[in-house]
């Protein structure tokens, strides 16, 4: 991911669309990871030490939480989510730009209501913990409206983005 | 009843339009709950979208899904793709239209590694495509081969399709795995006897060199290591020694084994860019389960499995009937939408009511993913088919009608595990996984 314009000018725009690159990445790659290895962990107690961690999962499933909204935003800027543009790439210039019109909205319509759903479910869960590790549950709901920010985020530097000369490579 | 038919109605709009799936699944979630909330005084019911989102991501048993995917995305990124194609033109030897027939065997075994239909596509395509046109194959044929092939993937264990219907009618995913390995091979089976019967008229080339002894064993040699996955996985589960959550954990490690040890062909490097891109491919695979999950919910509300249910009933009491009549509404839904979001919203509408017909749930989940998994050869949601028409620089419309045969070939299939139980049952039965 370039931080430079479409000039090859480096503005911080670029800079901090390069930084929530930067930053989705490293979640994923790291939550991934510490996924496959804590499994693993879980795997050699149950089976060498025929014991168990019984926090192990909750931590795990809130990993995978974590992975997935993230995740959900990077294969957004990356293009790997599953559309179907057959229709669109085969209607007249103007329809098709209006029926881009009418998804753009529902897409912006769904994200926000999600963000706002998922704020107050997690604010609503203010005062719970989770049962095994104890952490706060505001916490662990609250990756849902950061991830649809996330998205949202994605979802309108793509749609703006050949105005402003983004660069994404695709997956 | 109406209400639930409009959000469907609306869902394959949105989807049609262009917009992502599991924004046009939660996208028509939303609109119906915005419908509830109009008849109702109390409570926010647009809290079930955190709920449902939640609670489809955050499920163990859904953690197999990125395990194979990122044991899967390992085992193609260490180059096993030619390991497995040679291995299946050795196999194939000297029959009738050769490469076709080892284009099959070769996305068989591929299937058992990823799990996945399009990685299949992908990347054996990739090389018998070319390989195919090379050797006088037409474009339509190579195209309709592999896009046709590659949809056994998601039928051989593992199966990201089977966790899901496992995961949503709370059924044995180590069962289901087991029980799609005969309809795995018969549909195998199926396309390469409807390759036998198109050479009668096309008469494909046919490959007349045999490979000296010393070579075969230098093929054997190297598949061994890419086809023991498989193994671990499927004889974990069915040993009873792993879940299929763990199973996936060790075919990860087997994997990284595989590839930075044993083959060397990985690169520290390449770890990051295999997690980020099943870090992705896991993102899209489960925002859809989750949204689906909202639309799910919404249809319950609207009572639409009851009235689906009632008829059904009302239709006929023959099980044999509501089979045919289930097959029908399922390759219908199959050529438009995801497969995984088809079994998350279908699953539970429809499975208490193949029980209420005496069919056994394993039996039922094998029936609906052959289902959903045809559609995905089929325009106008066959992404099978769209990879592959792009890796032959085809244009889908001949794609589509080239793939007409091995789609019957695979409808043929399915009527055959729909009304003969045992195909799929009788491996669960003798391992002890169902009665």
């Amino acid at each position: 991911m370039t931080s430079k314009s479409a000039n090859g000018r480096i503005t911080p725009a670029r800079l901090a669309d390069g930084a929530i690159h930067m930053f989705e990445s490293a979640v994923c790659i790291t939550s991934l990871a510490a996924i496959v290895v804590l499994v693993l962990v879980q795997v050699f107690y149950r089976y060498v030490l025929s014991s168990g961690i019984l926090w192990l999962n909750e931590v795990v499933i809130n990993l995978m939480i974590l992975l997935v909204l993230v995740g959900a935003a990077l294969a957004t800027r990356h293009a790997v989510h599953t559309d179907l543009r057959m229709l669109l790439d085969n209607t007249p210039p103007r329809v098709a730009a209006i029926l881009r019109v009418i998804g753009v909205v529902a897409t912006i319509g769904f994200l926000v209501t999600m963000i706002w759903s998922s704020t107050t479910y997690a604010w609503e869960s203010r005062r719970l913990t989770a049962t095994m590790t104890g952490m706060p549950l505001w916490l662990v709901y609250g990756i849902m409206p950061f991830g649809g920010v996330l998205i949202l985020y994605e979802f309108l530097a793509k749609l703006f983005g050949g105005l402003s000369g983004r660069s994404v490579e695709p997956s | 009843m109406i209400a639930g038919l409009i959000l469907i109605l609306l869902l394959f709009v949105l989807i049609m339009i262009g917009v992502p799936v599991y924004i046009s699944l939660g996208v028509a979630g939303t609109v119906g709950l915005a419908v509830i909330s109009m008849g109702q005084t109390f409570g926010n019911p647009f809290i079930a979208i955190p709920q449902s989102i939640y609670s489809g991501i955050g499920f163990f048993p859904l953690l197999a899904i990125p395990l194979f995917i990122f044991a899967g995305e390992i085992m193609n990124r260490s180059g096993i793709t030619d390991r497995l194609v040679r291995f299946s033109v050795m196999l194939i030897g000297r029959m009738p239209a050769s490469l076709a027939n080892a284009n099959i065997v070769a996305s068989m075994f591929f299937g058992g590694i990823t799990g996945s239909a399009q990685a299949d596509t992908s990347a054996i395509g990739g090389v018998l495509i070319p390989a195919m046109e090379k050797e006088g194959y037409s474009k339509e044929i190579s195209v309709a081969v592999t896009a046709s092939s590659s949809t056994v993937g998601p039928i051989i264990p593992p199966s990201i399709m089977m966790v899901i219907y496992g995961v949503s009618v709370g059924t044995s995913i180590g069962a289901l795995f087991i029980a799609g390995l005969v309809p795995g091979i018969l549909i195998g089976l199926a396309l390469i006897a409807t390759v036998l019967i198109l050479d009668r008229k096309h008469k494909f080339p046919r490959r007349t060199g045999s490979l000296p002894f010393s070579e075969k064993v230098a093929i054997t040699r190297d598949a061994f290591w890419p086809l023991g996955m498989p193994l671990i996985i499927v004889g974990g589960i069915l040993g009873g020694v792993v879940t299929p959550t763990e199973a996936g954990a060790l075919a990860v490690l087997y994997a990284l084994i595989f590839g930075y040890l044993i083959e060397r062909s990985l690169k520290v490097a390449d770890m990051p860019v295999m997690l980020k891109h099943t870090a992705m491919l896991t993102a899209a695979v489960m925002m859809i389960i989750s949204c689906a999950k909202i639309l799910s919910y919404v249809l319950t509300i609207f009572q639409l499995p009851m009235m689906l249910g009632s008829f059904f009933q009302a239709f006929s009491e023959n099980p044999i009937i509501f089979l045919l009549l289930v097959n029908i509404l399922l390759l219908v839904i199959g050529t438009f939408m995801d497969g995984g979001a088809s079994v998350i919203i279908m699953a539970p509408i429809l499975t208490p009511i193949a029980l209420s017909y005496g069919i056994d749930p394993i039996h039922f989940g094998v029936i609906m993913v052959l289902n959903l998994i045809i559609g995905c050869g089929t325009p106008p949601l066959g992404l099978c088919l769209f990879i592959a028409c792009g890796i032959a620089k085809l244009p889908v419309e001949k794609g589509a009608k080239a793939i007409l045969p091995f789609i019957a070939a695979e409808i043929f299939i399915l009527l055959l595990v729909t009304y003969i139980p045992w195909l799929a049952m009788a491996l669960p039965r003798y391992f002890g996984f169902a009665s």
